[in-house]
Parts: C-alpha cells; structure tokens; sequence
C-alpha cells in the first residue's frame, strides 16, 4: 500500500475534520451524520487508487447511508466504527511516514477489540497493577472499542422515588444551576484559558454533581462527572494545559448530564420512568482519551506535536481535538471512588453555593397576580385618601396613617415590579455557547464579545428575546461573517468578530449584535426584493429603506440553503417578535466592514410612562417615547391637502394629522382642528400628527393585556387601570400611523 | 315527561346530574354550566374597544384583571336593550384548544337560579325557532313552566378562535 505526499495530506486532512463531527456525534442523535458522510465521499475522491483505503472507506460510507437512508440517528457502534476508522486513518498515515506497513482495516480492528477486552479483563483482575505499562507503549491503540464495565453505564437509568424523593428534587434544582454555572465558565475558559476561577468553578461543579449522583445512585451521572473531575483536577493542578479538546469534552460531558438530569426531572415532576438509555460510555471513552494526551506528552509523545501545525490554518480548533481523539487511550484502572468522603465534601459545596445566591424559585403566575394586586392596593389607597380628605381635618392621626400607607404601597408596588426584572446574562450565554457550535459547524473562526450582560429587563422580555437573537446571530455567522480564506483576502484577520452588547439608552434597553463580516450589501437587497416581487424596480430607497427588506417574509439573500440558515423565514420572525415587545429594530451597515443590529426595547413590558388624552367619553394612553410634542394648533399651522388630508406645519416641517375619533370611529368632543390638541408622534423616523380633544395628565401606567380575543386590534396594543379604576386604551403609534 | 329539575335527587342520581346557572335574555331562558362559571358582578361602567363587533362591548376592571365583555342579547341578534339594575356581567373561564384561560364576562338581563338537570334529558336542539345560531346550542332542558336553552358556552365566546 503506497500513498502519495498528496494523498497523505488528504488522509491527514480527512482525519482532522472527521475526528471534529466526532467530537459532536452522540448516540441518539444525528448532528454530524451528513458532514461525516460527505466526509468520506471526499476522502474516497482523493484516495482513489489506494484500493485498501477505498474499501474501507467504501464500507464506513455504505454504514452512514444506512442511518441517513432509514432516518436513523447515531448508534454507538457506529460511532465506534468511525472512530476506530480514523485511527486507522492515522495509523495509517503514520506508517507511511515510517515507511512500515499497516495492517488492513479489518485485521486492525479485529485486533484492537482484542487488545482493549484483555485490558478490561486486566483491570476486572483484582491484581490490577496500579500503574497500566500500555500507558508507556507508543503504538496507537484505537479508542474504538469501550471497556465492557462502561458499557454497563448505557443502561436506561433507574430512578427510584420512593427512597430519596426530597434528595432527588433537591439534587435536579441544584444540577441544573450547576449545568449552567458549567458552561458559562468553560465558554470563559476559551477565551482566558489561565483563568483559574473559571476552571475551579467548573472542577467544583462537576465535584458537586458527582458527589449527590453517587449519593443517589445516579450511576451515569456519577461516573462521567467523575472523569470529567479528574481532567478537569489535572488542568487545575498544572498537571495538564487547557486545550480546545478538554473544551468540548467537558460540554459535551454537560450536555450529556443535561440530558440524564432531564430524566431526573421527568421521573420528579411527571412520575415518568425514563425509557430510553443515554449512553455516557463513548464519553468517558473520549474523556479519558483527552486526560492522557498531555499526561504522556511529558514523555517521548512530544514527537507527534510537529502533526499540529500541518493541518490546514482554516481549522486549529479540529487538529487539536484530533489528537486527542486520535491518541490512544489504553484503558486505565479507575477506582470506583468511595461514596461516603465525597458526599461530605459536595455538602460542604452545597452550603457554599446556596450562600452565593439567596433566591427562591417563584411561579410566574404567582408574580402576575401579585402585580394585580398590588395595583388594586394602590387604587384603592388613593380612593381612601379621596375619602380622608373629604372628611376633613378633624383627625389628624387619620390623615397621617392614610399617608404612611400611601409611602408603603408605592414602596410595594416598586418592589413588586422588580420582582419581574432579571439579568440578561443567562440568554447572551446561550448565545456564546450558540456561536460556539455553529462556528465549529461552518468551519469559521469566530471570536464572540459579551457586553453589559448583567443589565436587568423584564423577565417576559428576556424570554422572547431568545428566539430573535437566536435567528440574527444564525444570519450574521452564516451570511455576514466571511470564510477565513475570504477574510484574509480582504486584508482582514481571519478570525471573525461578534459582539453582542446590552446597554441603556434614553428609556430604551438596546441589545446590540455587531459583525465585521461582509456587511449587507444594498444593491443585492434591492435585486432580490425585486425578483421576489416585493418591491417596485422603479422604486428610490434609502440604504436604510433597502436593509429594512431583509425583514419581510419570504426574503433570504442566501443562494445556497444551509443548514444555519436561508430557508427565508428568520428575519420577519425577528421583526415581528421584537415589535411584540414594543421594541424596534435598526440596521446599519457597510459594505465590507460588517453590520450591526440594534435592538431598542422599552425597558419593562410591564410599565410604560404614558401620555393620557381624551376624545369624547373615552381616555387614551400615548406612550411618551413616542410623542415628540403636543400643541394647540394655530389656524395659520394648518392647511389641507387637494381637501381631505389635513396638515400641520410645526418648525418648518409639514406633517399628516390624523384626527383619532376618525380613526377609532368614536364620538368626540371636539371637530375643529383649532379647539382641540394635535399630538406629534414619531415612529421609525417619521411624525404624525393626532388630533385629540385634550390632554389629561402624564402618569405611569401597568400595561394590561386585553385578551387574546382583542389582541390584534389595529392602533391598541393594550389597556391599563387609571388611578380611579376605570380603564384607558393604550394607543400603538406604529400601527396607528401606519394607516394614516 | 317529568320535570328534570329537582330539589331532592339521590346520590346515584346526583352522577347523572349537572349543574346550570340560568339567566334570562329578552324573556328566553337560558343556562351555562355552574363549573366554567367564575363569579357574577353588578353592571358596571365597561370600558369601549373601538373596532370590535358590535356584540362586544369592551372590556371591564375585575379586581386588576382587563376582561373583555360580550352582549349576550347582541351576540344572538336579540333587541338590545339598556341596562338595568337587574342587569349583570356573568364571568365565565373558559379553557381555549390551546390551553389558555379565556376570562370573559357575559351581559346578561337578570340572574335567575341555579338548576340541577339530568344530562340523559337534554334534548338536541330543533333546526328551526332559535335566534341563537345552532352550533352555539348544548340542547334544550324543560322545567314545569318554561324551556331552557342550555349554551355551548365555548362556542358562543370563543367562536372561531377556538380553532
């Protein structure tokens, strides 16, 4: 078997980006299944006239097109298969570099399942040796095969209440603070990888979660924290430096604990017995793999580092999870460690991280009808001060009791309303995990930049953000940020930016997502809003006019759909679940610079500081961030268009009125223009006049929903109590002007 | 046929048994099952929505809450009528196909009583001689003097959202 220089850096290539779906590949699911797949047809291209490797190859190929043909996610085995495949790749490539020979692909796994069962046999024997001399054998052994006693881990996990119910609820709270304390500070990790408390937080985790699962007789759990400690231990004592391969194993690991805590939660909550086996074997598998590649690099494994800087630039990220998937990992004794000191140790964790934070988990429900409540509480009071004031000032103690209970429920209801405010950080983290994953997707390089993710909004707010988010950052990895090569072309570096930022402005909370990518190109917009019938060709736009298009429905600039995007649906979804919030949406953007999103929102759903006005019987209330001014008109300020649309000029610029009680079809007070108030409101940057009868007052009002049976009332986006306990209309400006 | 209301039922027979709030709309008897009734209030000032069927009146204050509020007389073509100091707002919770709760208050002219009626005898609504459109009908139950029309109550506030 001879390989040609060309054919080795293939083979070599191939194994980088294989070992890299790898990393992502997990029973049960079916990320990977395709790239590996076309995987392979691209090695097979290369390799062509290597008939052992084609053969192989060919059986590995015709193994994935089963799954992709019957819709099947990865098995284990399968995955064993491909693993064991690459190492043989690798093998492979190193016998050529040594001028030996290779075994065949069958023969090479025949053997190595026969090596790793005598290894496990060799640890089953209670004579084991405390140190395993294969750890010293530089030939590669695969990591194909799994050791049987981890094998006994991919059982369906037995949940039983009856014995721990209380320790068990308290152990899937717990799990699930620790998953997320988990993955923001490995994300942080990548970014700072010497950042000590980042990796003893996680170490600390993984302690805890290890420590209650065995207490718990959570085996899976209990065995892949624990080999996730032990990695993690040696990063922390120096033993072992932090590498992109420790990265994903440990959010693999994460993921994976997600799920068998998921099933917790299941057993918990809906008395549901799991019924399907998360396999953790695999894992721990690759996690020990990942723990012995630096352990041993102190020793003579130092001659495969020169393999790093080969591999292509595009991908560093790959070539270190190949070699540490690739290097061998012999099976090693693990001790099954004793349940009683780490019990002991993981309370003491406990104790520490419920002192951290001193919350209550609180139903939303029950916050809603708090806020109710208290609303009620204060209209009530202020009717009670009505009342004291009308019986005069014979008493005095009166008087100062209904004023002290005025102080408390304005106290009450501030309060009440904090409760609805939280931290944006928890949904920009998911972002940065997001990034992550689909950059390692698109096979970009991406650097991800958090700003200002401890500013509070309302918590609905925050929820609905997610989707939004999800959507533009999706659009800008895939259509803004260039492929390294590109970047590079365009005298850029060839890692790209994005950085989302959540700051306040005015009233507003603006959440900023911004990419030096390619930009939005304006030319390109208009064309294909063109060819897609949405735009008139002999239309004159503004750049800003043209990159709002990327919002309607049905537009999508990418020419080639991809699995992260393109499908034309995500920007109109965006659009409309910000306008929902009452927020907006701006772009701005340049042509090979990058762009940004700015997102405004108003800083709670819940309160908004309103303009009260009144036509006829009824009361309306403007949102003051939308009211520029409000002015009596003088008759020399009005004009009227060819007899139907009315006018005003206010400082030199004419704009449309639109007369409210016109609009609503209501009664008013008051027709003529002059007798009554004309409110300047501007909405995405263009005013309009509305003509009300007067203004009341300006107060802060709680925004209610009027029901789903109401809920898409053109010009009304909600109501809210006034102070007597009558109910006012809240006015949407954007729809209200949009069909003047 | 006897009479299907009555004070005295047994307990085998109480299984069979469901419970209605009565209420009138311009002399005609009708019912809505007690269990999706929340509770009933005065008339009070109702709050109008602009661009809503004329049926439905706008919404109300109830202790917090925003609640639309739907003429029963409008929604079945009935003349209307000015209220009265026997006029009420009936509060319904319905549960929506989405599982949502859909609070909603019925003007109604009086309240009468609450009725327990054999479920075995309701009888199917006739094609004809309802101002109510026929989907809105669960059936009809007589008393010694008088028929009631029982309400899909779902169907008559929820219409086609209930989709």
């Amino acid at each position: 078997m001879k390989l040609d220089p060309h054919q080795v850096t293939a083979l070599e290539e191939f194994s980088g980006k294989i070992a890299a779906e790898l990393v992502f590949a997990e029973a049960g699911k079916d990320e990977g299944l395709i790239p590996a797949y076309s995987l392979l047809g691209e090695l097979m291209d290369q390799i062509d006239s290597c008939d052992e490797v084609m053969k192989a190859a060919k059986a590995m190929q015709a193994l994935l097109g089963e799954h992709l043909d019957q819709g099947k996610p990865w098995e284990t085995a399968t995955i064993n298969r491909l693993t064991a495949f690459n190492c043989w790749c690798e093998a492979l490539h190193a016998a050529t570099e040594t001028g030996e020979k290779c075994k065949p692909f069958d023969q090479y796994v025949a053997d190595a399942e026969a090596a790793a069962a005598a290894d496990a046999a060799a640890v089953a024997a209670p004579s084991a040796k405390p140190s395993n001399p294969r750890a010293e054998t530089p030939a590669p052994q695969p990591v194909g095969t799994i050791p049987p006693e981890l094998l006994e881990l991919d059982r369906i996990q037995t949940i039983d209440l009856s014995e721990n119910a209380e320790l068990l609820g308290e152990f899937h709270i717990e799990a699930v603070d620790h998953l997320g304390q988990i993955e923001a500070a490995v994300l942080q990790l990548e970014g700072d990888p010497g950042n000590r408390d980042a990796i003893n937080s996680v170490f600390r985790s993984f302690h805890t979660l290890k420590g209650v699962a065995g207490f718990l007789h959570l085996k899976p759990i209990n065995r892949l924290a624990h080999e996730i400690e032990s990695v993690l231990d040696d990063v922390r004592t120096d033993k072992l430096e932090f590498h992109q391969g420790i990265t994903d194993v440990v959010l693999a690991g994460r993921d994976l604990i997600e799920k068998l805590v998921a099933q917790v939660g299941d057993v918990i909550h809906a008395n549901r017995q799991p019924d399907t086996a998360i396999p953790v074997s695999q894992l721990i598998v690759r996690v020990r793999a990942v723990a012995k590649r630096e352990t041993a690099a102190a020793s003579p494994a130092a001659a495969e580092a020169p393999v790093a800087p080969v591999a292509t630039p595009s991908a560093p990220a790959p070539v270190a999870t190949t070699e540490a998937a690739v290097v061998p990992a012999p099976e090693a004794p693990t001790k099954v460690a004793a349940p009683a000191p780490q019990t002991g140790n993981s309370a003491g964790a406990t104790a520490a991280s419920r002192q951290e934070s001193n919350t209550i988990r609180v139903q939303t429900g029950k916050l809603d009808s708090l806020m109710d409540l208290v609303g009620e509480l204060v209209i009530a009071q202020s009717q009670l001060v009505e009342g004291a004031r009308e019986a005069g000032n014979g008493s005095g103690t009166l008087h100062r009791t209904v004023g002290h209970l005025a102080r408390i429920s304005k106290e009450l209801q501030h309060t009440a309303m904090s409760l609805r405010m939280i931290p944006i950080k928890p949904t920009f983290q998911k972002m940065a995990r997001l990034v992550r994953d689909l950059a390692v997707t698109a096979g970009k390089q991406v650097s991800f930049e958090m700003h200002g993710e401890d500013t509070e909004l309302d918590r609905n707010m925050v929820e609905e953000l997610g989707d939004p988010l999800v959507h533009m950052i999706r659009n800008g990895l895939d259509h803004g940020l260039e492929p390294p090569a590109e970047r590079v072309a365009a005298g850029k570096s060839d890692t790209g930016h994005i950085r989302l930022s959540a700051y306040h402005q005015g009233g507003n909370i603006v959440v900023e997502l911004k990419d030096d990518g390619r930009g939005i190109n304006p030319e390109k917009v208009f064309k294909k809003a063109v060819e897609k019938g949405l735009v008139n060709p002999n239309q004159r736009l503004t750049d800003e006019e043209i990159f709002k298009l990327i919002f309607l429905p049905g537009f999508s600039t990418a020419e080639k759909i991809t699995d992260i995007s393109g499908r034309g649906v995500g920007m109109d979804v965006v659009k409309r679940n910000i306008e929902r919030l009452r927020g907006s949406v701006e772009i701005h953007s340049e042509l090979g610079k990058g762009s940004t999103f700015r997102i405004m929102l108003p800083l709670t759903m819940a309160i908004i500081d309103g303009l009260i006005v009144r036509v006829g019987q009824d009361r309306f209330i403007l949102p003051t961030t939308s009211v520029q001014v409000a002015l009596r008109p003088q008759a020399d300020m009005l004009a009227t268009i060819q007899g139907r649309s009315e006018v005003i000029v206010v400082r030199g610029k004419t704009i449309p009125v639109v007369r409210l009680h016109r609009r609503l079809a209501i009664e008013s007070d008051v027709t003529n223009l002059v007798d009554g108030t004309v409110v300047i409101l501007e909405n995405a940057g263009r005013p309009c006049g509305l003509f009300v009868d007067e203004m009341v007052s300006k107060q802060e009002v709680v925004v209610k929903s009027l029901g789903s049976t109401m809920r898409n009332i053109p010009g009304i986006s909600g109501g809210a109590i006034l102070g007597d306990g009558s109910i006012a209309l809240i006015l949407d400006p954007a729809s209200l002007i949009k069909a003047a | 046929m006897q009479p299907t209301a009555t004070e005295n039922v047994t307990a085998t027979e109480r299984r069979a048994l469901q419970k209605f709030l009565t209420f009138v709309l311009d002399n005609e008897h009708y019912g809505v099952e007690v269990m999706k009734i929340r509770e009933i209030i005065r008339m009070q000032k109702i709050t109008p929505v602009p661009q809503m069927p004329p049926h439905v009146k706008g919404v109300i204050n109830l202790r917090g809450k925003i609640i639309p509020v739907m003429d029963l007389r409008l929604r079945f073509d009935l003349v209307a009528k000015d209220a009265d100091d026997n006029t009420c707002i009936v509060v319904v919770n319905l549960v929506r196909n989405d599982g949502s709760n859909a609070l909603t208050g019925l003007v109604v002219d009086n309240v009468e009583e609450v009725l327990n009626i054999n479920t075995a005898e309701i009888e199917d609504a006739p094609e004809v001689g309802t101002h109510a459109a026929g989907e809105c009908i669960l059936g009809l139950a007589k008393t010694k003097n008088t028929v009631i029309t029982l309400l899909a109550i779902e169907r008559v506030v929820l219409g086609e959202d209930a989709a």
